[in-house]
């Protein structure tokens, strides 16, 4: 959808400085009030007009999301890195510009964004498990994240496992839309 | 004392007959299984009979999330075997009549599916009740790979987790009581030891509680909810669907709570955090993110407009 927005072309005003103080002398009353009137519309026009942009900019972008991978932050991985161990955590991280059909992200550079963090604690049952984003590993299995590899982490093992939910300021690409709690 | 000796000797020969059938019973993989039947003898000398208990686990103090109080519930039933873990996130366990079951928060239902059958062994919830595994062993005694008794009375057993596939096998080691000194896996990259520490609550009842679980989160127990008589009700799907329930809005409550500055006091209530120097963060709502950049967009134009108006009127 492509908007074409115009403002008003803006008028000129008569007068005269007094004494290069920058303040306007006005010429006659006849002309003062006309230009009243007329600075009133334009004003009003080109705020309008302005306003009615942003509008469109807002509503006409598709409800994008951040089209995001996840990182597994240092600290609390299992001897394979990412995807391994008993605990992990996972935060969401946008990719570059989102999913490209947000206009504004074209001028949205990075910015720190509040991201959400999970860290999941697993039994002495339940492993961290690397495979396919689409095929569960088993019946059951819970995805928790893609890679930055492109393969997706699992959660295999029967019993619950334990999910506390952070907030976290992050340096990624600006998203303004909310991204889901779990990618399914 | 003969009802005992009488009974002990019913137990001795069902179990010699359950465990070395001749050869006629096969096993689902092709491990062999050395299984003493003293063993399963002092399992079921040591297992709890009858009483049910639920205890409400959090985070030790050092391990609390953002002040958000993320509270988990472990039940277990002697008489029917049913037990559960609940959190703010999923649930599953199994009911009195033996139906396994999970269920997450977000599909908000629980998922009552037979395909779940064996995947959720009792031995599940011995990380909180660890005589939980003595009722497990004599209910399954196909799980054990190996069972070798100690010096100190006590018994040293590998079992398989998960009779219908492969993972790794497990090491638990039980004192003379039948108390779960230390457990891990047989897995060399993995091992992941637990040394087993119990809380004064209930020792001896035969429903003891251990502490410090599910590693650098350290659950404590600080609830507890013991019935010697029994309850299986509370062990019915709709009762931990209600639970999963109450303890989610209990986090959703606590995270928007310390999103404004509050926190949870000595006494566990929410209070205004007095040290902090900023309570709200100002216009950080989605809604306000979404429009600050039109809006400071004309407030640009207004400031551009006025010094055009400023500089002609000079001019």
């Amino acid at each position: 959808m492509e908007s074409v927005c115009r403002s008003p072309r803006l008028g000129s005003v008569s007068g005269e400085s007094i004494g290069g103080s920058g303040i306007l002398k006005p010429q006659a009353s006849v002309y003062r009030k006309e230009g009243s009137v007329m600075q009133k519309t334009m004003f009003f026009s080109v705020l309008g007009s302005i306003v009615a942009c942003g509008a469109v900019a807002q509503i006409g972008a598709p409800p994008t999301c951040c089209s995001y991978l996840y990182t597994w932050p240092a600290g609390s991985q299992g001897s394979q890195g990412a995807c391994s161990g008993r605990e992990a955590e996972v935060c969401e991280s946008s990719s570059f510009m989102s999913n490209g059909n947000d206009p504004l992200a074209m001028i949205r550079g990075n910015t720190v964004r509040e991201a959400n963090c999970y860290r999941y604690y697993l039994d002495i049952t339940q492993d961290f498990l690397r495979g396919d984003c689409e095929v569960p590993p088993e019946e059951g299995a819970l995805r928790i994240g893609e890679l930055p590899d492109g393969t997706c982490c699992w959660i295999i093992g029967g019993g619950p496992y334990i999910k506390t939910t952070t907030s976290q300021d992050y340096f990624v690409m600006q998203c303004e839309n909310d991204c889901p709690d779990v990618v399914q | 004392m003969k009802r005992v000796s009488i009974f002990r000797g019913a137990w001795f020969v069902l179990i010699v007959c359950y465990v070395f059938p001749g050869g006629a019973q096969p096993l689902d993989d092709a491990e062999s299984v050395s299984v003493p039947a003293e063993f399963l003898l002092w399992c079921e000398e040591n297992r709890p009979r009858r009483g049910s208990i639920i205890v409400q686990y959090v985070p030790s103090e050092a391990a609390r999330v953002d002040g958000v109080l993320y509270v988990t519930k472990y039940g277990f039933d002697a008489q029917s075997g049913a037990w559960f873990i609940v959190g703010p996130e999923t649930s599953g366990g199994r009911t009195p009549s033996g139906v396994e079951y999970r269920g997450s928060r977000e599909s908000g239902s629980t998922i009552l599916d037979g395909s779940l059958k064996g995947s959720m062994p009792l031995s599940i919830v011995a990380e909180a009740f660890p005589r939980a595994y003595l009722v497990y062993f004599v209910e399954q005694p196909r799980a054990i790979v190996k069972a070798v008794s100690l010096a100190n009375g006590g018994w040293q057993v590998e079992y398989r987790q998960w009779i219908h596939r492969n993972g790794p096998h497990i090491v638990v080691e039980f004192d003379d009581s039948g108390l779960v000194v230390r457990r891990w896996r047989i897995d060399p990259e993995d091992r992941r030891e637990e040394y087993f520490s119990y809380s004064e609550e209930l020792l001896s009842s035969g429903f003891e509680v251990a502490t410090g679980l599910r590693g650098s989160l350290n659950l404590v127990p600080v609830e507890f909810d013991y019935d010697a008589e029994g309850n299986p009700a509370m062990f019915e799907t709709s009762r931990v669907e209600g639970f999963l329930r109450e303890l989610s809005v209990a986090v959703e409550i606590g995270r928007r709570a310390a999103q404004h500055g509050y926190v949870r006091g000595a006494d566990g209530q929410l209070m205004i955090d007095p040290d902090a120097p900023l309570l709200v963060s100002p216009y950080g709502g989605s809604q306000v993110r979404a429009w600050r950049w039109p809006l400071f967009g004309v407030g640009l134009v207004f400031v551009a407009l006025a010094g055009v108006e400023v500089w002609r009127r000079r001019r």
